[in-house]
């Protein structure tokens, strides 16, 4: 199945084709999204791979039309929403919420829990009059762990992990379909996150939704998603069952990112063989394959052509011409 | 091997506009030559501000009420600053942040900024500081070092900031480096890079090191002892070995399984009820006791003292 | 689980929180009263205003009456400061100066303000060539000195008080909007403000709703710390013979009227530029202790 099939599965909630965005700088262009294609199934937890400047915060701002995309294709549930304005984009926030990552700027200051989270009810309409909106914003404050009492506080008097918790409710309350969560428990203690991700893993079989994970940090990736996608420098190098790529990732960047990680068990110490060097600007990105300065592999044809992303077996979408018939 | 670092007992508070924030609460810690030592620990919980006391950088509102620090048997604690600046702060111990970038100077070049810490504490021509700076920077291994000496900061990445940061705490030869949470900000490509460095300082330069971080992975990767703080005490000390395969303290417990390694599943992930307390006003008895399974009546009224438990192994839990 | 039977108990429960819980005005309020200098400020302005307000019947003399025999007396029991050139009481004629001074200078500030913050706000939401333009207009009426702009504005429209508060207006709302900007440019990249955007706000509930009420604090420290300038502008062009005209009490007309007299007697300009020094002091620390109060997150050591 190569990503240019135009019947799509029934099952299919989110579709996209070559996205690209660009931005324009002092020092040139910057190639933040470079044309990835996607697809995500009704049910999915997918997590988004990648380190710092790969583009994967461009391009999730980018699928929820937060910025406008500079060519590609978006569709959600066989509707394309690519051309959407501002105005009927707002539609779509209805469909997909989105959990930031910092909890402590997330929120305003100025406003109450109450407040927060009743703003999407009333925008959309979901309760129309103040009994019911209380009704349900107690429902959602129970359904993160807090109490009804919570809802007069301000940010400022809870802790991080109950903010985040905020947070959460408020991407929840319109009843999305889909939720974006970038990296929404980096800026958390370690015994904080634990709460978050199960609270998290709960709502979505409470209220059968589709999860998109923005980390770097591989193992939460692992831990919470079914299907992962490898993002470097605006390209997506490859995607596929998380589980398959973990027992065997394909991509030379895949295996040196995920021999990267240090693993919390003083008998398993870091390999040699790692990573080297740095991610290079996305203003001049090498020619070829992205990745080729720094590919233990690489070939001639790797300078000069740029690969794919083409399936392999299993369902494995991969660029590399390593495995390019 | 002796102590070269030793925390003695240490005390220490802010004087904030919301009450007295009880920071420290009588911290024992040694370090012995050559070692590497984490302290590791969540937010709040200290572990800042025992790098900060040692290397004596604290805001104006602390107070050290009691309580003392010995570097290599000598009571630096109560050293004047200008004593403390000439003869150990930088050439004895040194210490480097999370955020390269505001340790560096923007507007000198790497070069200058090396040479000026070098001046500091030996005399040689303008060619040798060069071939000097040049050196330090290859022990890091900074590729193209010579390229470097023009490079101002920002043309930098946060990686290479950060190892310029060791070259110029290298440049003085310290024997205690601090280094408080120097990976946060870094992606684990360069993470992993980092850490192969700091491995060698240990090697080739025999520097004892205390890391402070509230990254476990990171901690196992490369320390030999680790100290667990929670709420401004110590609460577990032991090797690294013992802390992740045998943890004792029930604090130490929960933490160890609430990280995410290769092997976890969210089923297996392990929650901390209840949140870190504030330090205004702390809990009685042992801090951690509103949250622990383990908790009994004296918990809550007697403050459980470290106390060896098996060889290099140290608790402060009254159920152990 | 919600639902009808005990939403009417979590109500109850929730008013009674409220009642317990201490607003954010006392909160702020409570912050401000640690502050001394902030205090002593607000005694300060506490008396002035309350002088201003008895004037008339803590004054022991009608400031205008004239007692030519009297003039130039020395401060005495009968005059404790003394008696001006046309022998009027200087104690009396500064107890009513300061009406004059609070209410213009308040127009002052309300008005700047007002031009200001609106267009502050315009130059840093809207960006682009709203921006543009507005900063340009604030350099070119920066470059201009604001005093002989407002003269000049004044000598356009002729004489009269509420002239000098307009021309202030039109040339002193500058900094305002200076300021306001950027507090919006900082409240524009916060993340709130795209967490918003994300669950559907519309542009004008996005500055109404999260916008404005972060700015408010920037605004109301702004008009404290602004006092003292509008007061001193007002007492300027008065002084200069601009705007309140003699013999209405006012205490740069009083500094100015006193020139000639300095070496004979001296307190006539030292008392209204005592009380000009004392109320703009006042204002200081109040606008250092607001921003303090409000803002407890900037530390300064």
């Amino acid at each position: 199945m190569s990503q240019k099939v135009i019947n799509v599965e029934n099952n299919t909630i989110l579709k996209i084709e070559n996205l690209k965005k660009y931005f324009k700088s002092t020092k040139g262009i910057v190639k933040a999204v470079d044309g990835i294609s996607l697809e995500i199934e009704k049910g999915d937890t997918f997590g988004l791979v990648g380190e710092s400047g790969c583009g994967k915060s461009t391009f999730v701002r980018t699928i929820l039309k937060l910025i406008n995309q500079t060519d590609g294709k978006i569709f959600f549930r066989n509707e394309d929403i690519s051309s959407f304005d501002k105005n009927t984009s707002r539609k779509l926030r209805k469909i997909m919420g989105m959990v930031f990552q910092n909890p402590h700027s997330s929120l305003n200051p100025r406003m109450t829990v109450y407040d927060t989270i009743s703003r999407p009810l009333l925008i959309h309409k979901i309760t129309k009059n103040k009994r019911d909106t209380t009704i349900k914003i107690v429902e959602l404050l129970k359904s993160m762990g807090l109490q009804a009492e919570h809802m007069i506080r301000f940010p400022h008097e809870l802790s991080g992990g109950q903010k985040q918790r905020i947070a959460i409710a408020r991407a929840l309350a319109v009843e999305p379909e889909i939720v974006f969560l970038d990296e929404p428990t980096s800026a958390l203690d370690v015994s904080v996150q634990t709460k978050i991700l199960k609270l998290l893993e709960q709502a979505k079989k409470d209220r059968d939704l589709t999860y998109f994970y923005i980390s770097h940090d591989i193992n939460l990736i692992r831990v919470v998603s079914n299907k992962i996608g490898v993002m470097y420098l605006g390209k997506m190098v490859e995607t596929g069952q998380t589980q398959k790529i973990f027992e065997k990732p394909l991509h030379p960047y895949t295996q040196g990112l995920f021999k990267s990680v240090p693993e919390p068990d003083p008998d398993k110490k870091l390999p040699e063989d790692m990573l080297t060097g740095e991610v290079p600007s996305p203003i001049n990105p090498p020619n070829g394959c992205n990745f080729h300065p720094r590919c233990p592999y690489a070939k001639s044809i790797c300078k000069e052509k740029e690969p794919e992303l083409k399936s392999y077996e299993d369902g494995r979408l991969i660029a590399c011409h390593l495995y390019l018939k | 091997m002796n102590d070269i670092l030793k925390i003695d007992n240490l005390k220490l508070s802010f004087d904030t506009e919301e009450g007295k924030v009880e920071a420290l609460d009588e911290v024992n810690l040694s370090i012995k030559e050559g070692e590497f030592h984490g302290l590791i620990g969540e937010t709040g919980c200290g572990k800042s501000v025992t790098g900060q006391t040692i290397i004596g950088l604290l805001d104006n509102n602390a107070k050290i009420e009691k309580g003392s620090i010995y570097y290599k048997g000598k009571d630096i604690l109560h050293l004047k600053e200008k004593e403390f600046q000439r003869n150990i702060r930088g050439n004895e111990i040194a210490m480097i942040f999370q955020d390269p970038s505001s340790s560096l100077n923007p507007v000198f070049t790497i070069q200058n900024q090396i040479e000026e810490v070098l001046k500091m504490y030996r005399k040689a021509s303008k060619k040798e500081f060069k071939d000097i700076v040049i050196e330090e920077l290859k022990k890091v291994k900074l590729p193209d070092a010579e390229n470097l000496l023009s490079k101002y900061p920002h043309e930098l990445s946060g990686g290479m900031k950060q190892r310029v940061m060791i070259a110029m705490m290298l440049a003085c030869s310290p024997s205690l480096l601090i280094a408080d949470e120097p990976t946060t900000a870094l992606d684990v490509s360069i993470q992993s890079q980092f850490l192969k460095v700091i491995k060698e300082l240990k090697e080739k330069f025999k520097m004892t090191i205390l890391y402070i971080t509230h990254n476990l992975a990171v901690v196992s990767e490369i320390c030999d002892t680790v100290s667990v703080m929670y709420a401004g005490r110590i609460v577990e000390t032991a090797s690294v070995h013992n802390i992740f395969k045998n943890p004792q303290h029930p604090y130490t417990n929960k933490l160890i399984h609430s990280i995410l390694g290769v092997e976890t599943t969210l089923e297996d992930l392990e929650e901390i009820p209840g949140s870190v307390p504030r330090l205004i006003n702390p809990p009685k008895g042992c801090r951690f006791h509103p949250r622990c399974e383990e908790a009994v009546d004296i918990c809550s009224k007697e403050r459980p003292y470290l106390k060896e438990i098996s060889e290099n192994h140290i608790v402060a839990c009254h159920r152990r | 689980m919600a639902n009808s039977e005990n939403y009417n108990e979590i109500i109850n429960d929730i008013s009674n929180l409220k009642k317990q819980k201490s607003s954010q005005l006392s909160l702020v309020w409570a912050r401000f009263k640690k502050n001394r200098l902030a205090l002593i400020g607000f005694i300060i302005i506490f008396i002035i205003i309350f002088i201003a307000i008895f004037a008339p019947l803590i004054s022991p003399y009608d400031p205008l009456d004239t007692d030519p025999i009297n003039r130039l007396q020395a401060p005495s029991k009968e005059h404790w400061l003394g008696t001006d050139e046309l022998g009027r009481d200087v104690l009396s004629r500064t107890f009513y100066g300061s009406r004059i001074a609070l209410q213009i200078g308040l127009l002052i500030v309300l008005f700047e303000g007002a031009i200001g913050i609106f267009l502050g706000v315009l130059a840093g939401f809207f960006g682009g060539l709203t921006d543009w333009i507005i900063m340009r207009l604030v350099d070119i009426l920066r470059s201009f000195p604001v005093i002989i702009l407002a003269m000049a504005i004044a000598g356009i429209m002729g004489q009269g008080v509420y002239n000098v508060v307009i021309a202030l207006g039109i040339v002193g709302w500058t900094t305002y909007a200076r300021m306001i900007r950027s507090k919006i440019l900082t409240i524009k990249n916060s993340d709130y403000i795209e967490a918003a955007y994300s669950i559907g706000e519309s542009t004008p509930s996005i500055i109404w709703r999260y916008v404005l009420p972060n700015a408010i604090p920037t605004a109301i420290i702004m008009m404290a710390i602004m006092m003292p300038t509008a007061l001193i502008a007002s007492a300027t062009l008065s002084f200069l013979g601009v705007g309140v005209q003699p013999p209405t009490p006012d205490w740069g007309s009083m500094i100015s009227a006193g020139r000639d007299y300095l070496i004979r007697a001296p307190w006539i300009s030292t008392s209204a530029g005592l009380f000009i020094m004392v109320t703009v002091l006042g204002f200081n620390f109040i606008g250092d202790g607001l921003r303090d109060a409000l803002d407890p997150t900037t530390k300064r050591n």
